[in-house]
């Protein structure tokens, strides 16, 4: 074999050249660092607590299927007990495709599950809310989708929401909370969310993973992933940062761990710099907000 | 030589000198590394993997767009 495509560890064919750390990889080394990863993630940040409740966020695309599979991993050696949260936004045609394959998973690893739906919490799909096309459907999405997660949690009785962020979605975050000069959301962003914001505590153990190895791991390891994509997807600006941090990893790799590293160091500067935000309850569902009516409400009310 | 290579729903046929690698047609193509997998016929590939004639490469975008 070509000695320029064989594993760095053992004489298979390399499925994949890691640039940052030169190091080419097999599937089975690639797949045991990947799930090695994301376990130290685990542990070091202490994600989980024993015989925590973990609610997973699934969408059914490779990052939360992947996700799940990881924590179902996770779950045989550490004692934590997984419960699936989907969010159903009524966008037919693709996530009505990809809630069957979000089923299939969930009864495959035996996992109980709860599905929230646009249609009856928000009181339309997403499909009739862009036809007013009052705002940008991600913006409406965010906020609905954010409020349901936390609820559908509430509602399974989790101690954390485990959601799928990937190092790349991470790194973006970093960038446009910079470029905008909100240091406060930056000081608030990371592999985990404080525990004592009113909100179930959210989790990422995929965030040191680089988005292009979640894919490669997933199509390894043949995970029923739906790879659609969101028809209403218009983030202009998280593209544009998108595709900037590709090109600079490409030409110097290593580019998005240094952006990642740097802002958990930055992150601890900020918490003694910046106070938390004052919270009130809010005056129709109770959540607590930084207003006396919470931006999912007062949303609902437009798109009502 | 020439390779036939499979990208966003379409297929197009590329002449390259022998030798070239995976690496050449994500050039060729001004595609990017970040973005997509490579395959050729079922196995997944580096960007060093030499090409053959009349190979079959896949490029699978794997980071979702806009």
């Amino acid at each position: 074999m070509d000695k320029s495509t064989k594993c760095a560890l053992c004489p298979q064919k390399a499925v994949v050249h890691l640039k940052y750390f030169n190091r080419k990889l097999c599937k089975q080394h690639f797949s045991e660092l990947t799930q090695d990863r994301i376990r130290k993630n685990i542990s070091k940040n202490e994600l989980v607590d024993k015989n925590n409740r973990v609610a997973v966020a699934v969408s059914g695309g490779k990052d939360s299927t992947t996700l799940l599979y990881s924590l179902a991993n996770f779950a045989e050696k550490f004692p934590i007990e997984l419960v699936g949260i989907t969010i159903d936004e009524g966008i037919e045609g693709y996530r009505s495709e990809s809630l069957k394959v979000v089923e299939k998973n969930y009864k495959k690893l035996g996992i109980e599950y709860k599905i929230l739906r646009y249609e009856n919490e928000v009181g339309k799909p997403m499909d009739e809310i862009v036809k007013k096309d009052q705002r940008l459907p991600c913006s409406y999405c965010g906020v609905f989708r954010r409020d349901l997660l936390n609820k559908a949690a509430l509602e399974v009785d989790a101690d954390k929401i485990a959601t799928g962020h990937n190092l790349d979605d991470e790194v973006q975050s970093i960038l446009m909370n910079y470029i905008r000069g909100d240091f406060s959301r930056l000081a608030r962003t990371g592999t985990k969310t404080a525990a004592d914001t009113g909100f179930v505590q959210r989790i990422k153990p995929l965030s040191v993973v680089p988005e292009k190895e979640i894919a490669l791991y997933a199509m390894l390891n043949n995970f029923e992933v739906y790879w659609g994509e969101c028809p209403y997807s218009h983030e202009a600006f998280r593209s544009e940062i998108r595709d900037t941090l590709n090109r600079w990893e490409e030409r110097s790799p290593g580019t998005k761990y240094q952006i990642y590293n740097g802002a958990e160091n930055l992150k601890e500067l900020l918490k003694g710099a910046i106070g938390g935000a004052i919270l009130f309850e809010c005056e129709i569902c109770g959540t607590p907000s930084p207003s006396v009516i919470c931006k999912s409400c007062e949303m609902k009310k437009e798109v009502r | 030589m020439k390779i036939e290579v499979k990208f966003d729903g379409k297929t197009e046929n590329l002449d390259l000198p022998s030798g070239a690698t995976v690496l050449d047609v994500f050039k060729k193509l001004n595609l990017s590394t970040e973005v997509y997998l490579a395959k050729i016929g079922k196995d997944i590939v580096i960007e060093q993997e030499k090409i053959s004639e009349n190979d079959r490469v896949e490029l699978i975008k794997v980071i979702s767009g806009g």
